[in-house]
């Protein structure tokens, strides 16, 4: 990535604003250091950010000036562990002097070591939450991925289970071939019936009908005894279709019906037609 | 008082130092805050720890990458989110715009402390809509550039783009 590009991922004006995780922070320091250009550009997008700020401010609520000041007070107080309660006369008065000094230490240590710690936690803390959230948004992506991959398999497992059952079926001497051909309405159309009339299993596979219309469904028929007879709704219009079992068939076709089927079969929409 | 004289006083802990920086700096970095938290209680208990935290922390400050000003406004920044993080409350979502919302509270609240300077509102419109989406986002409201695309449905690749074509026209208006 050349140096421009970098800068145009965004990532001075996200260390502007302080949303970089440390590792990242110290990427963007290390560049700023080596390249005039990276320390250019974190000065004019402060600036920008800066002015932003200066438009779009708010005044705070009255007393808030007080308030921060007394408790920096306070605070500072805290820090150097001298007790305001006591009327502070130190250099004159011997006594004063002599009493800070026997200050019992372990409370010196003690508050020492809170602060220590609390600055340990608060500094943790925050590490933590950058790779909280760092982990979070690759588990995301990866939980994404995942279903991607999931979906992908199932698609391919079921494209190889038809083609395993097609195999089968092929090497069962067993099974008739039927080819249904293009009737004269539909010349281009054509689908293949696999037929073994000892089991009277059926099996379909149509790819060579066009996509039906919205609410229509193809349906396969046998024709038994000269009278057309259901052999079920085909679902799967690229793979194999198991039908319902069918005896003395003469011939096979398939028309295009209402979705859910009919119960007799729609002459002028019949696709393909095939004898035994 | 010249930033380095400001910074070195801070660090020796002068008080008289403290109280410049609340005055020169506290309505931007209280703005910042509100539009953040959209919470009055929170965003005065976010200020005070924020100087806090700027007073206690001055040592931190490095020269040399970004301004003062960025800096303490990187630190409020964080506070005002894990604040609202801690308090289960989410950032201020799609519905508000920015044009029903920052701008209102300009006219409520703005003090304008330079009055020949263009206003924020003149700014803002020299950004396309979706630029000023993505500054609104990620500069007022406190979303990360991930966060943007992941809520709002927008590549990163894109939220970055537009983030850095914003930048340099405001770059443009706002620095001579």
């Amino acid at each position: 990535m050349n140096l421009q590009d970098w800068i145009n991922t965004g990532i001075i004006e996200a260390y502007v604003l302080g949303d970089l995780t440390d590792q990242e922070v110290r990427e963007v320091e290390a560049m700023a250091d080596r390249h005039p250009e990276v320390r250019d550009e974190i000065h004019s997008v402060s600036l920008t950010f800066e002015e932003l700020a200066r438009k779009s401010a708010v005044a705070p609520p009255a007393g808030m000036r007080d308030r921060i000041l007394a408790a920096a007070t306070a605070d500072n107080t805290d820090n150097e562990s001298s007790t305001p309660v006591v009327p502070v006369t130190p250099r004159e008065d011997g006594s004063t002097h002599i009493k800070r000094r026997h200050t019992p230490m372990p409370w010196k240590y003690g508050l020492a070591a809170s602060v220590a710690l609390l600055l340990l936690t608060s500094v943790l803390a925050f590490n933590y939450r950058s790779l909280w959230q760092d982990a979070e948004e690759r588990l995301e992506s990866y939980i994404v991925e995942n279903q991607q991959v999931r979906q992908d398999y199932q698609v391919l497992r079921s494209n190889y289970q038809s083609l395993k059952e097609l195999q089968n079926i092929y090497a069962d001497p067993s099974f008739d071939r039927i080819p249904l051909n293009g009737t004269d309405a539909f010349p281009s159309s054509f689908a293949t019936v696999y037929w073994k009339a000892s089991s009277r299993e059926v099996y379909l596979a149509p790819a060579g009908l066009p996509e039906p219309t919205d609410g229509k469904q193809y349906q396969l028929w046998a024709i038994v005894d000269g009278e057309p007879k259901s052999a079920g709704m085909i679902n799967d219009l690229k793979g194999l279709n198991v039908m319902q079992e069918i005896s003395n068939a003469s011939a096979f076709a398939i028309t295009l019906e209402p979705e859910g089927g009919s119960k007799a079969p729609t002459m002028e929409a019949m696709y393909v037609l095939g004898e035994v | 008082m010249k930033e380095a004289v400001l910074i070195s006083k801070l660090k020796e802990k002068d008080k008289t130092a403290l109280g410049y920086l609340y005055d020169n700096y506290a309505e931007a970095l209280y703005g910042v805050i509100v539009r953040i938290t959209n919470d009055d209680n929170l965003s005065e208990e976010v200020l005070q720890d924020a100087f806090m935290r700027i007073w206690e922390r001055i040592d931190h400050y490095k020269e040399g990458r970004g301004t003062l000003f960025t800096w303490m406004m990187a630190l409020t920044r964080n506070l005002a989110l894990d604040r609202l993080r801690a308090k289960g409350m989410k950032l201020r979502s799609k519905s508000d715009s920015l044009s029903d919302n920052v701008y209102q509270l300009d006219k409520k609240n703005f003090t304008e402390t330079s009055t020949d300077a263009i206003g924020l509102e003149e700014v803002l419109r020299n950004l396309s809509d979706e630029q000023r989406f993505v500054i609104d986002k990620l500069y007022f409201r406190g979303y990360t550039q991930s966060e943007v695309a992941k809520e709002f449905d927008i590549p990163l690749g894109t939220v970055k783009t537009r983030l850095r074509s914003a930048m340099i026209r405001l770059k443009k208006v706002i620095i001579p």
